[in-house]
């Protein structure tokens, strides 16, 4: 008996820890309304009952079957899909199951890549799936009606795909400086993520005091422009400034994301300014690196399927007492995926 | 069917080790929602030397009176190596040759020179300065070295053993100016000498003439020349 009871634990365990991964993909969830308004239509039906069906395109009837808690739902016949219904017509349609073969106008769920999502007809209910799209009176030349209308149960299951984020880094170095002649240096991002609420960067300084010293002495040091203070949204004004208002006589080290070219959902013009100019601009806004993560772009969607790319640049200049040699300094951005 | 539900230490165990494999076997497919990219910056700051003279000029010279001049040399660098200064008379194209001082009504006149300035290999070794009894033609030459004093955050720059210790007659040590061909060091302010301000020191200038130096107003161009180390 106690073997019994330890093999259950191992079990309740491991399904516990099933079940939270699954709450990370969502589950499919659909019903019949006369409104979606959160959700994707996958077909439209005249009625709740006895009825023709219509591709989600038409708009001729106000029955929809309405599916959510997938993310990245779609109707899509390709890619990542399932047939749900296949149609007589766009409109005005008998149905079949998608094991036929008669009717061209397919009614379609379909996933992102990576996720899953499949169709299945069955009596009286739909056990095994994770919801009920509707019901029809047969296999072919069938009238459809919701989830309670007939007995042959229109049953789906869906995942969407595991949200993922790739983040690269390259920069191109400061060439040696000659005291008050700026330098600039790059630093390319590039974020390729299928979350569909997108991403946001944050930057830091490794060194608590400033970002880069004096390789021989950590205690000579480059000064930092003054350090970052993003707007509350990227649509309010952070603390970057124009070149002329830099501090220390413009002897710093500052930072600023390129707006003129970039990805335009991640660039915030009201932080960096619109133009990308390497002299002194009230259109180009220059901010210093903090020792403490701060945002420096924020994109509300998803790169679209392979990988987009933003540049920081960076101006330096030093004053004539800057001690000659070497300088160098750690700097550290982090890609999050949005919630 | 009571005992099913009574759990001993062993089924407590079993239980954590359920949890803790069911986690490793898992974590693998938990969701990357962050990810941390390190890069450095790098920047090498490039010497700047800026170098600037101011000479207060003899008076005029009574032949068997010496006179004394000075040439301020201030110098700025960010070079944390230092720096140094050479100097160089403009007319003295070779050793033995032309003097640093002509008349400037006849350049074929010129006052002589003391024996050109030879600094010792390092800044520790002396060079051929002499003290001012000891200098050439009865001491009627023209000669300079660098003062010890008269200096403002130069001490770096400063060799005690290339022109004495001190500025006092008897201790302080002169020497000719040297050709343009071989500029030599008179100074040289290494590593650790870095500083924000600027460096200030002293040339300072003997002359003497003999009774027989022709009458008349006389220049001695000099070059000097600061360079980064």
């Amino acid at each position: 008996m106690q073997n019994q009871w330890k093999l259950f634990l191992t079990i309740a365990a491991t399904i516990a820890l099933i079940s939270v991964q699954s709450v990370n993909a969502g589950t499919l969830s659909c019903s019949v309304a006369t409104t979606c308004p959160s959700g994707t239509v996958i077909w439209r039906m005249s009625g709740t009952s006895n009825a023709h069906a219509e591709l989600p395109s038409q708009s001729a009837y106000t029955q929809l079957v309405c599916c959510s808690g997938v993310t990245g739902l779609g109707t899509s016949c390709a890619g990542t899909f399932a047939t749900a219904l296949k149609l007589s017509g766009t409109t005005n349609a008998h149905s079949e199951q998608n094991s036929q073969a008669n009717y061209a106008n397919n009614a379609c769920i379909s996933v992102p890549s990576g996720g899953s999502v499949s169709i299945g007809y069955q009596a009286t209910n739909c056990t095994g799936f994770d919801t009920t799209l509707g019901s029809m009176t047969g296999t072919t030349n069938a009238h459809v009606g919701d989830g309670t209308a007939y007995t042959t149960k229109i049953c789906g299951t869906a995942a969407g795909a595991a949200a993922s984020l790739t983040f690269v880094v390259s920069t191109n170095n400061f060439s040696s400086i000659t005291p008050s002649t700026a330098v600039f240096a790059t630093t390319t991002l590039s974020v390729d993520t299928n979350n569909p609420t997108g991403w946001n960067v944050t930057v830091a300084r490794d060194d608590a005091d400033t970002t880069m010293d004096l390789d021989t002495d950590a205690t000579v040091n480059i000064t930092d422009q003054t350090a970052w203070v993003p707007g509350a949204a990227t649509t309010t004004a952070g603390n970057a400034v124009r070149i002329s208002s830099f501090i220390n006589s413009g002897d710093v080290l500052g930072m600023r994301v390129m707006t003129a070219s970039g990805t335009p959902s991640f660039i915030s013009t009201a932080w960096w300014g619109t133009t990308d100019s390497y002299i002194d601009s009230a259109t180009t806004l220059w901010a210093g690196l903090d020792s403490t993560a701060k945002k420096i772009g924020d994109s509300s969607v998803s790169s679209g399927g392979s990988a987009k790319l933003n540049t920081v640049l960076y101006y330096l200049d030093v004053p004539s007492a800057q001690k000659t040699g070497a300088y160098s300094g750690g700097i550290t951005f982090t890609a999050t995926m949005n919630p | 069917m009571q005992q099913i539900f009574y759990l001993q230490r062993e089924d407590v165990h079993s239980l954590l080790s359920a949890f803790l494999l069911a986690s490793l076997i898992f974590s693998g497919l938990t969701v990357a929602h962050a990810a941390t990219q390190a890069t450095t910056l790098t920047v090498t700051v490039a010497q700047t030397l800026t170098f600037t003279t101011s000479t207060d000029q003899f008076s005029t010279l009574t032949p068997g009176t010496y006179k004394i001049a000075t040439t301020t040399l201030s110098v700025t660098t960010n070079d944390i190596a230092g720096w140094n200064v050479t100097l160089s008379g403009d007319d003295v194209t070779v050793p033995g040759g032309n003097t640093a001082c002509d008349l400037d009504s006849d350049a074929s006149v010129g006052i002589t020179d003391q024996a050109q300035w030879v600094n010792g290999a390092a800044t520790t070794t002396a060079g051929n300065a002499v003290v001012r009894a000891s200098l050439d033609s009865s001491g009627n030459v023209f000669a300079f070295r660098v003062m010890s004093a008269s200096s403002t955050n130069g001490g770096a720059f400063l060799v005690t053993s290339w022109w004495g210790a001190s500025d006092v007659d008897g201790t302080a040590q002169f020497a000719g100016v040297a050709s343009s061909t071989v500029q030599r060091q008179i100074g040289n302010a290494g590593t650790g000498s870095y500083s924000a301000s600027a460096h200030i020191n002293t040339v300072q200038y003997y002359l003497n003439v003999s009774s027989s130096q022709q009458q008349g107003a006389y220049s001695c161009p000099l070059t000097f020349t600061a360079t980064g180390n």
